[in-house]
């Protein structure tokens, strides 16, 4: 039985190594007075939550979540951010008091979904989730919901280009 | 047992996976010096080894003794990230590509999926170095980066729907397995086969689409300011993803490791070796072409060709 506790202790080892690596990313978002800081930061919480997807047993949310938040949203972000700041310019201060808010809510957030949890079982060592369901049922029972989502981003697409074209010519 | 069997396996294909990556990298780097030396009339490395075969070894030798020079102004972080993140996501990509139908580090059902998303991962790295050293080329190879991976990642995705399409799977393996009965991919995709090798040929930032580097212009780009090993880790990282997408391009199109006489392994790297000559060839013979050119190319171009080839194969597969 050795190996088997070998092998849960990696598990253990990584999986925590995901959730200090969110929480790192996270803070580096918030606080850091770098843009690019803010931005790698970023990128950390989302890979890190990748790997809690992967670990959890979902390979295909894992992907996803690489694929459209990483490698859309933040490639999108990374090219704004190049196109309008200069490289490694500071931001402004934050207020003196404001910044006793986030902790507050974190720490409430982080209460209720304990709290919230605290009933459920504990389970070691998550079995591969079978996600064939969640295509046909995207195709299927939620089609309506699919396609209104994917005519919004494409009026949100044609809505930023008009805005661009309005700038332009002014 | 079953628990000793997993841990040997990954042992296995962690050593396998950096073996395919070092020694493909040495060969890559001597074969691309031999084929630009032939197609301009010269003999490329000769001295070192049989045919100038060690010189790559000689050359990383004297990248490793090379000093480290950190810009004053950098961001020193975001400076030393940046190649390591340039590498991990192509060496990430190597665990589900199937080299004969049982070796293979990682059978995954998302497989093709990954290697998508882990090839914009190998962008970040890119735009990472370019601010990180503070160096307006850096920063300029940066964000041509950045634009070109919008201009190209559409279309190679549209031309990859079609094989899910035709193959019915995710996995690269079962896409291989799939191509075992009928023809290649390759006969029944002849226009997706080839704007796959011109948005594969963008994604590896290869001649004449290599805009973040454009030594000519840029002085080298996004990697300017690196020396010694960092910068070598870059050219690895390169050398690495074009073997990956190479694969993935003779796993789609080509049946991987299916063909006869010869056992699996051979076939695939013959295939893979293949595509990379494809690729130095490009490099050698075409001249660079416009920044403004290459995305009006691939928005005006290339998506609206990939769009309506992945349509038409959609209606006659409905059809049929």
């Amino acid at each position: 039985m050795t190996f088997e506790r070998f092998a849960l202790d990696i598990y253990a080892l990584s999986f925590g190594t995901m959730l200090v690596q969110i929480t790192i990313g996270a803070i580096m978002a918030v606080r850091s007075r770098n843009l690019v800081h803010c931005f790698l930061g970023l990128v950390m919480t989302l890979v890190g939550v990748a790997g809690i997807y992967y670990f959890l047993g979902s390979p295909l949310l894992a992907v996803m979540q690489i694929m459209i938040y990483v490698g859309a949203v933040c490639v999108a972000i990374a090219f704004g951010l190049s196109l309008t700041r200069k490289a490694g310019e500071e931001g402004l201060q934050p207020a003196g008091l404001r910044g006793f808010v986030p902790p507050f809510i974190t720490l409430a957030m982080l209460g209720s979904v304990l709290l919230g949890l605290s009933e459920r079982e504990w389970v070691g060592y998550p079995k591969k989730i079978d996600e064939s369901p969640i295509g046909q049922m995207l195709l299927g029972e939620y089609l309506l919901p699919f396609e209104v989502i994917s005519i919004l981003l494409t009026v949100a697409v044609i809505g930023a280009i008009s805005v661009a074209l309005i700038r332009r010519r002014n | 047992m079953i628990m000793e069997i997993t841990i040997v396996r990954t042992l296995l294909s962690i050593l396998g996976i950096t073996l395919v990556v070092g020694l493909n990298a040495v060969f890559v780097v001597w074969l691309e010096r031999k084929v630009a030396g032939h197609m301009q009339y010269r003999l490329g490395p000769t001295e070192v080894g049989p045919a100038g075969l060690l010189q790559t070894v000689a050359d990383g030798l004297k990248l490793v003794s090379k000093q480290i020079i950190f810009p004053r102004s950098a961001d020193t972080p975001i400076f030393i990230l940046a190649p390591i993140i340039c590498l991990v996501p192509v060496f990430v990509a190597l665990l589900p590509v199937p080299f004969s139908e049982n070796i293979q580090a990682h059978e995954l059902d998302v497989g093709l999926l990954l290697v998508i998303a882990l090839g914009l991962l190998n962008t970040l790295g890119i735009l990472l170095a370019g601010w990180g050293c503070d160096n307006k080329y850096a920063l300029l190879g940066a964000s041509r980066a950045v634009a070109q991976i919008l201009a190209y990642k559409i279309p190679l995705l549209l031309c990859i729907l079609p094989i899910i399409l035709l193959s019915g799977t995710f996995s690269l393996r079962e896409i291989v397995v799939a191509q075992d009965h009928s023809l290649w991919f390759a006969l029944y995709q002849p226009v997706a086969f080839l704007i796959y090798l011109v948005a594969i040929t963008m994604e590896t930032n290869r001649s004449p689409f290599d805009f973040a580097e454009a030594e000519s212009e840029l002085v080298a780009g996004f990697h300017t300011e690196y020396s010694g090993m960092m910068f070598s880790l870059f050219f690895l990282a390169e050398y690495t993803y074009m073997f990956v997408a190479a694969a993935i391009a003779s796993v789609l199109f080509l049946g991987g490791w299916l063909g006869p006489f010869f056992p699996g392994p051979v076939w695939m790297l013959l295939k893979i070796y293949f595509f990379l000559f494809l690729m130095m060839w490009f490099r050698w013979t075409f001249p660079r072409v416009r920044v403004d050119q290459m995305l009006s190319f691939g928005w005006k171009i290339l998506l609206p060709i990939s769009l309506l080839n992945f349509l038409l194969t959609a209606g006659v597969m409905a059809a049929l």
